[in-house]
């Protein structure tokens, strides 16, 4: 309530709209007031213009009431005509008394005057002709009566000769009043025309006014709508409700732009952060790379190792000797055949290698057997296939059973294929874990996990946990890189199959070879 | 926007212009009927003239009589003049004395009909004024008009001017044989000057009588004479309608040159036929003495109480050589005008 007193201010449009149409209607009301006014006092005066005519009108029938009464007396003396001659007789005097009793310079006001004073001499007159006919004169009344009757004519005479004049003035009158009452008949249409276009010119400029600031608001909204947030908000000056609607779109620009410039930023922000993670992460990985890459710089490991085998020699530690010896032989078959092809024999050459290289870690805690059917050695398969899978048999299958784990490769004929089993009594994977691996490994994805081609790398890694981790995470992805791998060596599907009885129960991990792959046909 | 405000302030500007218009407008039209009744003065006396010469030399003395009447705070009415009605001498006289004003001037050529009408104003207890013909009779206040023997003299004077050698006939016009003792006294200074002045030459005068009983008698006796077999030499006219009549036969029966005819009165026909010759000479009565001179006499008796006065009216003879001043002082003066 507040909010709308305070609106009906006199800035507010309601009060200028209200004050416009009461100024209006006030001029209305006061011109029709007015005209009325002239024209009502112009059609009064037309009734009094023949008021002069009417009243000696009046005159003139009375006076024949009264000669006709006195006659009427005078003829059969009867109370009646008795009575209407004194009633006439004052009536007509009462008449007479109102006509004008001045001498003036006026032929019409001097007329009266004779009419007047005409009129109390035939009263008089016929008074003394009454008094005679009462009295009996005979002689004396007859002759009053004919002097009456002489006056009575002489004054109806004047009667007529100044109801003429007076007609013919009162004619002009009357006809300079229906010219004039004319003439103010068509200045009130004119006037009236001329109010309803000035209430029309000031409503268009009131409307105008109101409409303009709108105008111009509804456009600045539609650039506003277009994107154009800089748009010139219109400076309203007013203090009314279009100020405010002005105002507060102002506002709500400003409001608008801030929001849009606090998103900017903080999107701007975030891409800074974002950008600054994968530079992190970039930059860590290429360190990681870096210093893959180092490790696995052949030349350094080879000659790391070569050394050490040659200082344990002549330190005589054989067992030391061997051990750098093997895994020399181990890195040097990762590195010289990775994305390459080799045979049956190499892979489990390497494979051996890497057992006895783990068993050097744990202390022999890993029971290793390897069945190869004869002929089979030179059979190619893709490098680095069974490596990752006694890999992830010892991460995932035996890790947890220590001392207690075997592993068992064999490779043997299933025609049409031959068949290589990596088999381990560990941990066992749920028909889901089988699946979901499936499943990855089913999916068109490019990435290879470097970590699944060099399972041993990550497991000297510093920061074990995150490299156990990351092989943990690699099962999947070293499976799915051989199996990858195997798809795209031997062109077909479902080289690779992984069965287990349940937790605890171990993981067979079977690669079916297609038989027919010599050992000369090499891939790069 | 700025011209649309400038046409609503046209529009407001015409609405107050055609406002102060409107009004000032039926206010003035207003006041111009208002004026017609209320506003004139009074005055304190009523009187009224009644005559049976409705001539020009009778309306130029009710002229100057209202001019002088208004001077004196009084209003002078012609009863009868300009009404619809013709009023006989005694209707009008029963109407003054219905009408009660507070005095009568009375001009009256017949004697009877004078005295009638005089013992009916006195009657009805209105004084009278008798104009340009007297009475002998208690009842009128005073008298204003013409001196006989100086009226006689003068016409006597310009018929003498007018004579021919031999033989003469001279034949005076005049309104009313009745009015014979005004007649002789003119009549007899008339003859007794023409005689001092002409004693050797034979002159003949001859009074006519103009009846007054019918209208357009005067016409008709002047008619008669210029259709008779003998046309006087000079004629002499003593009221203006005779002298009106003579010049318009004279012109009729082309008589001009040969009957001299000296005339009464200076209306513009008789000072045209002054100039004219038509005319020979023609009496000129002040007639604004004599109006003036009427209304004061009933002035003096209202308000001082003065009777049997005499109020003379001068006269002066206009002839050819002096007829232009007069037509000038006509042309000035806009002509006659009776009221």
């Amino acid at each position: 309530m507040k909010k709308n007193i305070k609106l009906i201010s006199k800035n507010s449009i309601q009060f200028r709209l209200f004050l416009v149409m009461a100024l209006m209607m006030g001029i209305m009301v006061f011109v029709n007031l007015f005209l009325y006014q002239q024209m009502s006092s112009m059609v009064q005066k037309v009734d009094t213009v023949y008021s002069s005519n009417v009243q000696l009108s009046d005159i003139s029938d009375t006076l024949k009431k009264v000669e006709d009464s006195l006659y009427e007396y005078l003829n059969t003396r009867s109370t009646v005509s008795l009575e209407n001659y004194y009633r006439y007789s004052q009536e007509y005097s009462d008449l007479v008394e109102r006509l004008n009793d001045r001498n003036v310079d006026n032929k019409a006001l001097m007329l009266e005057k004779n009419i007047r004073n005409m009129s109390l001499s035939y009263l008089k007159k016929t008074d003394e002709t009454i008094q005679a006919k009462r009295g009996r004169n005979v002689e004396s009344y007859r002759t009053l009566f004919d002097e009456d009757r002489e006056l009575y004519h002489f004054i109806n005479y004047y009667i007529y000769e100044l109801d003429s004049s007076q007609f013919d003035v009162n004619s002009e009158n009357y006809q300079t009043l229906l010219s004039t009452i004319q003439v103010l008949e068509w200045i009130s249409i004119l006037i009236i025309v001329l109010i309803f276009i000035m209430a029309l010119l000031t409503a268009m400029i009131l409307i105008r006014e109101m409409i303009h600031p709108l105008q111009t608001l509804a456009d600045t909204a539609t650039l506003v709508a277009n994107g154009n947030m800089d748009v010139e908000v219109p400076v309203s000056r007013r203090n009314d409700e279009i100020g405010i609607v002005t105002a507060a779109f102002s506002k709500m620009l400003e409001s608008i732009r801030a929001y849009i410039a606090a998103v900017k930023e903080g999107l701007a922000r975030q891409a800074a952060l974002k950008e600054h993670e994968l530079s992190m992460e970039a930059n860590l990985k290429e360190a990681q790379l870096k210093y893959l890459q180092a490790q696995i710089n052949p030349h350094f490991l080879f000659n790391s190792l070569n050394a050490g085998a040659q200082l344990a020699a002549m330190e005589d530690a054989e067992q030391t000797g061997i051990f750098l010896q093997r895994m020399s032989d181990f890195y040097r078959y990762n590195v010289k055949k990775t994305g390459g092809v080799s045979t049956i024999g190499e892979e489990t050459e390497a494979v051996d290698n890497y057992i006895y290289i783990l068993n050097v870690r744990f202390m022999g805690d890993i029971a290793y057997e390897k069945r190869i059917e004869p002929g089979l050695e030179n059979v190619q398969i893709p490098t680095l296939c069974l490596q990752p899978l006694v890999e992830n048999s010892v991460t995932h299958g035996i890790h947890d059973r220590m001392g207690r784990g075997k592993i068992t490769l064999t490779a043997e004929t299933a025609d049409p294929f031959i068949q290589i089993t990596v088999a381990d009594n560990g941990a066992g994977m749920t028909q889901s874990q089988i699946a979901e691996i499936m499943k990855v490994a089913a999916a068109d994805t490019n990435e290879s996990d470097p970590a699944s081609s060099s399972g041993m790398a990550d497991a000297f890694l510093p920061g074990a946990g995150q490299a156990d981790s990351l092989n943990r995470n690699s099962v999947g992805i070293g499976l799915v890189n051989v199996i990858r791998r195997l798809r795209l060596f031997y062109g077909q599907e479902d080289l690779l199959c992984i069965s287990s009885e349940g937790k605890g129960m171990g993981t067979e991990v079977s690669i079916l070879i297609p038989a027919g792959r010599e050992e000369n046909k090499e891939k790069e | 926007m700025k011209k649309t405000g400038i046409a609503a302030a046209l529009c407001a500007a015409l609405i107050t212009l055609l406002l102060c218009i409107m009004l000032l407008y039926s206010a003035h039209r207003l006041s111009a009927i208002m004026q017609q009744g209320g506003d004139e003065e009074t005055y304190d006396r009523n009187y009224m003239l009644i005559t049976d010469d409705p001539s020009a030399f009778l309306r130029s003395i009710y002229k100057s009589g209202v001019e002088e009447a208004h001077q004196n705070g009084d209003v002078l009415q012609w009863v009868g003049y300009d009404s619809m009605v013709d009023f006989n001498l005694e209707d009008e006289m029963t109407i003054a004395a219905a009408a009660q004003p507070d005095g009568i001037i009375l001009d009256v050529a017949d004697d009877k009909m004078r005295k009638e009408l005089l013992d009916t104003a006195c009657g009805a207890d209105i004084p009278v004024v008798l104009l340009m013909n007297d009475l002998s009779d208690p009842g009128k206040v005073s008298f204003v008009g013409l001196n006989n023997y100086q009226i006689g003299q003068l016409y006597g004077m310009q018929a003498v001017s007018a004579l021919k050698s031999g033989e003469n006939t001279i034949s005076v016009l005049t309104r009313k044989a009745g009015d014979e003792q005004q007649i002789d006294l003119t009549y007899t200074q008339m003859v007794r000057t023409i005689d001092s002045w002409a004693s050797d030459i034979r002159v003949t005068i001859t009074p006519v009588e103009v009846s007054q009983d019918t209208p357009f008698d005067t016409e008709e006796t002047v008619r008669n004479i210029f259709l008779s077999d003998e046309l006087p030499d000079i004629l002499i006219c003593l009221d203006s309608v005779s002298t009106e009549c003579a010049i318009q036969a004279a012109i009729d029966y082309n008589q001009v040159g040969n009957v001299a005819i000296i005339g009464y009165h200076a209306s513009d026909t008789i000072l045209d036929a002054v100039k004219k010759g038509i005319v020979l000479s023609t009496l000129e009565v002040d007639t604004d003495e004599a109006g003036s001179s009427a209304v004061q006499a009933l002035d003096g008796y209202l308000s001082e109480g003065r009777v049997s006065e005499f109020f003379p009216v001068s006269g002066k003879m206009i002839t050819r050589r002096n007829v232009d001043q007069y037509l000038t002082k006509t042309e000035d003066t806009g002509g006659e005008d009776g009221k």
